[in-house]
């Protein structure tokens, strides 16, 4: 009788490399795993839980589908998280055609951050426990639109370039910084009168 | 400050600008105080961001994520062999004069067989038999070993629409549609 | 020893080998609950026929799939006759038939409007659960949920 295989055990190249041999106990571990991580990104970007979860459900099975064209130039969990990405930028770009435009979008359109927001100087995370820190955050970012909370989440969280973010947004360079700028301003100033509200 | 100035700013900051403009940029910023106030602003609200995203959690048990994973690369698998499938549908048929146990029987065997290198937790890793009574619906099966608890989940089957190209439109010459 | 001796004791050892083997007695009835469940994530209250379902199964739902909120639709309790089946009317669409199989096996069939749905073979004993479930209207679930009493 074969010994079962303890995939816990096993590293993410390691079971990789068992999935890509059709083996699906290995993915199921890697699954298991790192669902948090990839639903994490899904969810940062949908901001609906059933959404997020079909999405990266999906992205599993694309993942699977695709595991062959993993070489390892990455790690597994950021290829995936590249994976889901897309998937909730190509459903986002598909809900944008039935939303109306966002009242966010507009002011930054006509310029008027600068006038309404003013440069925040002290420091809104002081005294914060790192819990509280990440419920501020996720409160923030709540109140962004689609748009600006996508482009903060793919510069700030996931760490690419202008240029990267424009081909995945398929927009221009300079819309990625407009859009980047007044998302980072309304962040400050949220958590600036978050702060306010705590003190008063 | 116009906004044009201010994106040149968060460029600086993001590490984006080529180096003579960083060079122009930073003389900029050491000459005005409105432009280093804008700087600190950028560069603290990314250091709080910076590690600190939310963290959010799959609202459902594994075995349940799993299974609709599974279930999903399975039906993609069987519709990508195509005639294997049609294959696989006509066996089933041809087992049904048999009688539900029989089919229930090979269903059971080849769960118990998919059963022997299944870890702990693993959807797979029980031994009952699921059969399906209706064309119409499917279903997939996991067992919970924290919960206790073995489940048998019930769903529509939908047909899958192939995705063609949308036709090309040739313009036509009609008053009443008012092409032109 | 002669071939009426060995022949003794060969029916004898059959006798008692007869004896050993496991004799098909009358075993107790299945005692069985099945509850009707709806799981919703929506907060408003629902209607008042709809009872809260008890936090400790609640619970067990939550653990395992992601509604948060549980209602219990309705609730029967039945005796399945050893080696017997029994036909339960969980609402006017929704009927189970349970059937109870040698060793801790049962057969669980579920029938919705009358026509047979889903067949499940599956080992059940005290304490565990069996679970029935499909996704309904408005990103809620049902939930047909038997535990033997």
């Amino acid at each position: 009788m074969a010994t079962r295989k303890d995939y816990t055990k096993l590293d993410d190249v390691a079971l990789v490399k068992c999935a890509q041999r059709s083996d699906m106990r290995a993915f199921e571990e890697l699954v298991a795993r790192h669902r948090d991580k990839v639903y994490a990104r899904a969810f940062s970007m949908m901001r609906n839980e059933d959404e997020a979860t079909d999405v990266s459900q999906e992205a599993w099975v694309k993942g699977w589908q695709r595991l062959k064209q993993f070489q390892g130039e990455s790690s597994f969990v950021t290829w995936m998280t590249r994976i889901v990405i897309n998937l909730c930028l190509d459903q986002l770009r598909k809900q944008k055609r039935q939303r109306a435009e966002s009242i966010e979008l507009l002011e930054e359109e006509s310029g008027g951050v600068e006038r309404q927001m003013p440069i925040v100087t002290t420091n809104p995370t002081e005294g914060l426990e790192r819990s509280e820190l990440r419920a501020r955050i996720d409160r923030a970012m709540r109140q962004l639109s689609y748009e600006h909370r996508t482009v903060l989440i793919l510069h700030e969280f996931e760490e690419l370039e202008y240029k990267e973010i424009a081909k995945r947004m398929e927009c221009s360079i300079g819309t990625v910084m407009s859009r980047l700028f007044y998302a980072r301003r309304k962040m400050a100033n949220l958590m600036a009168s978050y702060k306010r509200e705590e003190m008063s | 400050m116009n906004l044009e100035l201010q994106l040149e700013l968060q460029a600086y900051v993001d590490g984006e600008l080529p180096a003579r403009q960083t060079r122009r940029v930073e003389k900029l910023i050491a000459a005005d105080p409105e432009a280093r106030a804008l700087v600190a602003e950028l560069r603290a609200t990314r250091s709080y961001l910076v590690g600190n995203e939310p963290e959010y959690s799959v609202p459902e048990s594994r075995e349940f994520y799993w299974s609709r994973i599974e279930r999903e690369i399975t039906r993609a698998e069987a519709a990508a062999t195509g005639p294997t499938r049609q294959a696989a549908f006509h066996w089933r048929r041809w087992l049904a004069p048999l009688g539900g146990l029989a089919a229930a029987l090979v269903l059971g065997l080849i769960t118990l067989h998919s059963t022997d290198y299944a870890p702990l937790g693993s959807s797979l890793n029980h031994l009952a038999e699921v059969e399906n009574a209706s064309e119409h619906m499917g279903s997939f099966s996991f067992r919970s070993q924290a919960e206790n608890m073995f489940v048998v989940w019930i769903y529509e089957k939908v047909e899958a629409v192939p995705t063609e190209p949308e036709p090309q439109v040739r313009p036509v010459l009609n008053d009443d549609m008012g092409v032109q | 020893m002669n071939g009426i001796q060995m022949g003794r004791i060969l029916f004898l050892g059959c006798l008692l080998t007869m004896a050993c083997a496991p004799v098909a007695t009358r075993a107790e009835d299945l005692k069985l609950e099945a509850r009707l469940i709806w799981g919703t994530n929506d907060d408003t209250p629902p209607p008042q026929e709809c009872k809260k379902l008890d936090d400790e199964t609640a619970k067990k739902l939550t653990n395992v799939f992601k509604w948060k909120h549980y209602y219990q639709i309705s609730k029967v309790l039945t005796n399945v006759p050893s080696r017997g089946t029994a036909r339960i009317q969980m609402s006017k669409v929704c009927e189970i038939e349970i059937t109870e199989l040698q060793g801790a096996k049962v057969e669980v069939s579920l029938f919705g409007k009358g026509k047979k749905v889903n067949k499940t073979v599956e080992n059940f004993s005290k304490g565990s659960f069996f679970t029935l479930g499909g996704d309904d209207k408005n990103d809620t679930a049902w939930f047909v949920l038997v535990t033997q009493l």
